[in-house]
This record gives structure tokens, sequence and C-alpha cells, in this order.
């Protein structure tokens, strides 16, 4: 990354580092920067997605990820995280309500 | 109701011969002639002249605004109770009569966005659902129907757009989440399609 700070899929690839220790904020800012560098690249949005689930930002997550799934409809690793972020906005909400 | 059919149909001359016969001038047909009148009927204006110049009691713009109102709720009630039976074509002339009084209520551009459809005008159904969403773009329902629309022109990326805005609304809603799953599972077959051609 050091050498080649324009590569977007090492900022994805280190998103993946974070989230899987459980850094879910800097996970975000790679996942940002990736989105950033590559904005048509379904990747980019399932990693943001994937990060703001791990930071409880549902609502942020879906949004993320329906971006990524417009962008590859047949991404069934997108579609699968977009059904749980909908499940966790539901159940989000219905705490509130409570 | 003599007076009343003559008034309704715009006949100056009949409701003239019929005042002249002794008609109640203060019947409810000062209300329809003042509606009517309202909605740039000529006719309905002489008639409504004639009847003032009668002795015919009529408040004004205050009574005027009253009867609109009444006259409003009944033609929704009218829509309503159409849709009831599968009668689109006559629930969308009542939500349309109703617009003309009430040019801002959402719920009628919803009401009629969903006559359209049942009648398969998909475009119609779009224009409405759009309109409505515009009067209120915080409403769930009206996320839904312009979903429901999209659908029906095969637009498949917009309604995922427009039912993903209305989920995230109203998350708990069945319906509008079944629609979503339909939108995407539909954007999904659509794109392999693209891709196979």
């Amino acid at each position: 990354m050091d050498l080649d700070p324009d590569d977007a899929t090492l900022f994805s690839n280190r998103s993946l580092c974070w989230l899987r220790r459980g850094h879910g904020g800097k996970a975000l800012l790679d996942a940002h920067e990736c989105r950033k560098k590559q904005p048509d690249w379904s990747k980019a949005c399932y990693r943001l997605g994937a990060s703001l689930m791990s930071l409880k930002d549902y609502g942020s997550a879906c949004d993320a990820l329906f971006d990524g799934l417009k962008l590859d409809p047949a991404d069934v690793q997108i579609e699968n995280a977009l059904r749980e972020a909908f499940q966790n906005l539901k159940l989000s909400r219905s705490t509130k309500a409570k | 109701q003599p007076l009343f059919q003559a008034v309704n149909v715009s006949s100056v001359e009949c409701v003239k011969l019929l005042v002249e016969a002794g008609a109640d001038v203060n019947s409810d047909c000062i209300s329809t002639a003042a509606l009517d009148s309202a909605m740039g009927n000529d006719g309905s204006t002489e008639c409504l002249n004639f009847l003032m110049e009668a002795g015919a009691n009529y408040g004004g713009p205050n009574d005027d605004q009253h009867v609109n109102k009444k006259k409003i709720e009944e033609l929704k009630t009218s829509g309503n109770k159409a849709v009831d039976r599968e009668d689109y074509i006559s629930a969308s002339a009542f939500y349309t009569k109703a617009m003309d009084l009430d040019p801002n209520d959402a719920t009628l551009f919803s009401n009629r966005s969903l006559c359209w459809l049942c009648m398969g005008d998909g475009k119609k159904a779009f224009l409405d659902a759009l309109e409505c969403r515009e009067m209120r773009p915080d409403w769930p329902k009206a996320c839904y129907r312009l979903g429901a629309a999209l659908m029906t022109l095969k637009d498949f990326e917009s309604a995922c757009d427009a039912l993903f805005d209305g989920f995230k609304l109203d998350p708990d809603n069945a319906e509008i989440e079944r629609a979503l799953r339909e939108a995407m599972e539909s954007l999904k077959i659509s794109s392999k399609g693209t891709k196979a051609t």
C-alpha cells in the first residue's frame, strides 16, 4: 500500500483484516477509502457494509449493501449480507419502539 | 327533486320555470350550483346567480369551503367503495373529481395510482405515484405505490430504490418488505439475462 496507494484491492483486503481482528472503526476507514477509489466495485460496497454492520450502524449498512447489490445483483454474498442487515434494522427499530 | 336535477344539468331555463312554479330555492340544489360553478361551469354560475336573486340563502366563501369538504369526503367514500367492488374505472373517476376540489391530497393520488395499476396502465399509475411521493416524501405507502408502478414498467432498479426507501421508513411493513424482495429478485433475473446475452 505504501508503494501503490491507488490500489483499491489493498484497502479492501486490509479492511477485511481489521474486521477479522475486531477493529470495526479501522475496517470502516479502509472500506471508505476503497469505495472512493473504485465506486463501481460491488466488493467495496460489501466491505463497507460489513464494517458498518460490525459497528451496528444498520441503516448505513443497508445503504452500502443495497448499492452493492444493484451493482451486482447476482452476488449471493452481498444478498445474504443485505438480508441480515434488513433483519437487524427491523430489530433495532423495534427496540426503539419499546 | 326536479329543481336539483335541473341544477345538476345546468339547465337555466328549467331552473327558472321551476322557481316560477314555486320550487324551494333553499334546497340542496344551491350547494350543487355553487360547487359546479366553482369548477368553472358557466351554466351553473347562471343557475347560482338566478337562485340567489330569487332569494336563495347562500353563505359564500365559508359555506363554499364547508360544502367542498363534505363533497370531497363523499367522493372519496364513493371511490373507496368502488375499489372494494373492483370497479376501478368508476373509482378513478371519483378520485379524479375529488382531486379537482382538493389537488393537494396525496391519498387521492395514491388511491388512483392503485386504480390505474389494476386497470393495467402502468404509466399512469407511475405518474400518480410519483406525484404522491413528491407530496409526501416520508410516507411509506407512497414509496410502495411508486415501487409497484415501476415494477409493472419493468424498471426493476428504480423499483428497488423506491421500495428500499419505503422499507427504511417502515421496516416492519411486511407488504413493503415482500415487494422489495420481489423487486430485488426481478433485478437479479433481468441482470442475468442481460449478461447472458
